[in-house]
């Protein structure tokens, strides 16, 4: 369908996006920048550059001197990656399930597992302080995993997902014998994308948690890393901002890179589940 | 066998895919023999994982904080029963409702503001030369990759008083006064919403498209030998095609705005700002609990705000399904 006036529409819009880029880009650009300047040159957003690029506030960062920040940037991803894997084999069981389901009760438990939607672990945050506190919990990154693995999103990304899947592959595992937990996996290949997809989505769901690793875990060594550079701004403004801005950039990495790497595949999982 | 008349009436998807299922065995008389107890059993264990750490993780922590939003705010010692005395003074509480009318207002103008936004964003990114397509939606994602907490770092830089990013670039050149962002009753939430839009946009934009790329193209190849401009086709075909998207959008839109935390809570250092401007349900939550310690009055109000927002959504599904053909 190439009409004449297509070519000057996808010029239109590829400027409009190159605007639209920079806007969102420029921030981070400049965080980029800030991570070499001093604090008073951070407070005057009109310089652009740094006068003279100092890394010695990342390298103090890194050197943990605030606080131990390759442990804290290993409980962040830990947190995020533990979180996703289970949630993704969790869900997808209950949404292999309900896909198949048809009963009035599965209705029910369908329903059920949507609540986690409608009242989400940041909204139970008090008494579940006090719960996790009770099953011994408390400081350990286990506190903050285990609570979001329950996923209503989870159950209906992988309901949906299973409902595409032709039923004479099941059926064809069925008849070979196949228990119910080896149809499951013997499916999972052919879900692929949307279990990528889902973990990525849940990696980045559970590394944006800051209300539950700020009540749960307590001390430094345990912190995960949005908590603790927040922490560091409450503290005092003695410390260099430089430092800040090198932290902040380094704890887009992980999620960034997992989703570089999903891209395409996620594009296709999100049709399959938003198109049906 | 076409299904039954009664399950015509759900959604066209679903009773195709019973039939192709060859559900209930109709179409295919064999897969009763095979299904019918299988899953009865095993598929009550497949549920398992999923239900039990939802019985502990969700249930534990809602039977917990029905029983403490019935006691009274001590935390420690024992706590006397109160009854409904909790819930009846968050009707008396003016601080509540300027939280809720506070939240209700962000989520509306975040929507507002972010569908068709990137409504917009998708079809430039469908349009645009397809060598950039991936380098700029990646740019475009990027805020919403970004640690909510360290966007808010971020924006505080932005949003700051007279040298801050808007003030310089975008309020002083056009000789307006300087904004005080986040002290400024009148503008804190704007620029809440303002940071909801920069995160969002680019994700919601990207689930957009993901939807227009799978549209069909002869779809299209009709709609050309229609019209020839623009708007009518993104209008009758493009947006009703992407309904369920918009649908799934909003929502998602407004889960999160009610689950908003990190945000204001940086922003605003944990207080709901001058006059309570920014103040949301869930920093209210936190500030009764932790910074006045009465834990009773913050159960109450977290449970207060599930059927709030089982309301919300249920308008928003409504609404899709009153937008179905």
């Amino acid at each position: 369908m190439m009409r004449p006036s297509s070519r000057r529409w996808s010029i239109l819009a590829t400027s409009l996006l190159l605007l639209a880029a920079l806007v969102f880009a420029y921030p981070f650009i400049w965080m980029l920048l800030a991570a070499g300047k001093s604090n008073a040159e951070i407070f005057n957003p009109r310089q652009f550059w740094p006068t003279a690029w100092s890394l010695e506030p990342a390298r103090r960062l890194l050197s943990g001197e605030w606080f131990p920040f390759w442990r804290v940037l290993g409980n962040s991803v830990l947190v995020a990656a533990g979180q996703a894997l289970l949630a993704t084999v969790v869900t997808s069981l209950a949404g292999y399930t309900f896909a198949n389901a048809r009963g009035r009760t599965d209705k029910w438990f369908f329903a059920l597992a949507l609540v986690t939607i409608v009242l989400p672990v940041q909204a139970l945050a008090i008494p579940l302080f006090s719960w996790v506190n009770e099953l011994q919990l408390i400081n350990r990154l286990w506190g903050v995993i285990l609570p979001g693995v329950a996923s209503g999103l989870g159950v209906i990304w992988f309901t949906q997902i299973f409902r595409q899947v032709p039923a004479s592959l099941r059926e064809a595992a069925r008849l070979d014998g196949a228990g119910e937990w080896r149809v499951w996996w013997l499916l999972l290949p052919a879900v692929a994308p949307a279990l990528v997809s889902y973990g990525l989505i849940h990696f980045i769901l559970a590394s944006h948690d800051h209300l539950l690793p700020l009540l749960i875990l307590s001390t430094q060594d345990q912190q995960t890393l949005p908590v603790a550079l927040a922490s560091l701004y409450d503290s005092s403004l003695r410390y260099p901002y430089a430092a800040l801005m090198a932290g902040s950039l380094l704890s887009i990495l992980p999620a960034a890179s997992l989703f570089a790497l999903g891209f395409r595949r996620f594009k296709t999982a999100l049709a399959d589940v938003l198109m049906h | 066998m076409p299904p039954q008349p009664v399950e015509r009436q759900r959604a066209g998807r679903q009773s195709r895919q019973r039939w192709l299922d060859g559900g209930h065995g109709r179409a295919f008389p064999c897969s009763p023999l095979t299904r019918s107890k299988s899953i009865r059993t095993s598929g009550f264990w497949l549920l398992a994982p999923f239900f039990a750490l939802f019985a502990i993780f969700w249930l534990a922590p809602v039977i917990g904080g029905v029983r403490l939003s019935l006691q009274s705010d001590t935390l420690f010692g024992p706590a006397e029963s109160v009854g409904l005395a909790n819930y009846r003074a968050l009707l008396d509480d003016p601080r509540f409702f300027k939280a809720l009318r506070n939240t209700l207002t962000y989520t509306l103008a975040s929507i507002v503001v972010i569908l068709p936004l990137a409504l917009l964003l998708a079809e430039a990114l469908h349009h645009c030369w397809p060598r950039l397509k991936g380098v700029l939606t990646f740019v475009l994602l990027l805020p919403g990759l970004t640690p909510p907490a360290v966007l808010a770092l971020l924006f505080l830089l932005v949003f700051h008083g007279r040298n801050g990013l808007l003030n310089q670039w975008l309020v002083m050149p056009f000789g307006f006064a300087p904004i005080d962002w986040l002290k400024d009753p009148a503008w804190i939430l704007p620029a809440l919403v303002l940071q909801a839009a920069w995160r969002w946009l680019g994700l919601i934009a990207f689930f957009l498209l993901a939807g227009r790329e799978s549209l069909p193209r002869p779809l299209y190849e009709v709609a050309a030998l229609e019209t020839n401009r623009r708007w009518p086709v993104f209008r009758r075909v493009t947006i009703p095609m992407l309904r369920h998207v918009l649908v799934f959008a909003g929502v998602y839109l407004v889960v999160d705005a009610f689950a908003m935390f990190s945000g204001a809570y940086v922003l605003l250092g944990g207080s709901g700002g001058t006059a309570d401007a920014g103040l949301l349900l869930i920093n209210y939550t936190y500030q009764q609990a932790f910074s006045f310690g009465k834990f009773g009055t913050a159960a109450a109000m977290s449970l207060a705000i599930a059927p709030l927002l089982l309301g919300v959504l249920a308008v928003c599904l409504l609404g899709k399904r009153r937008a179905q053909p």
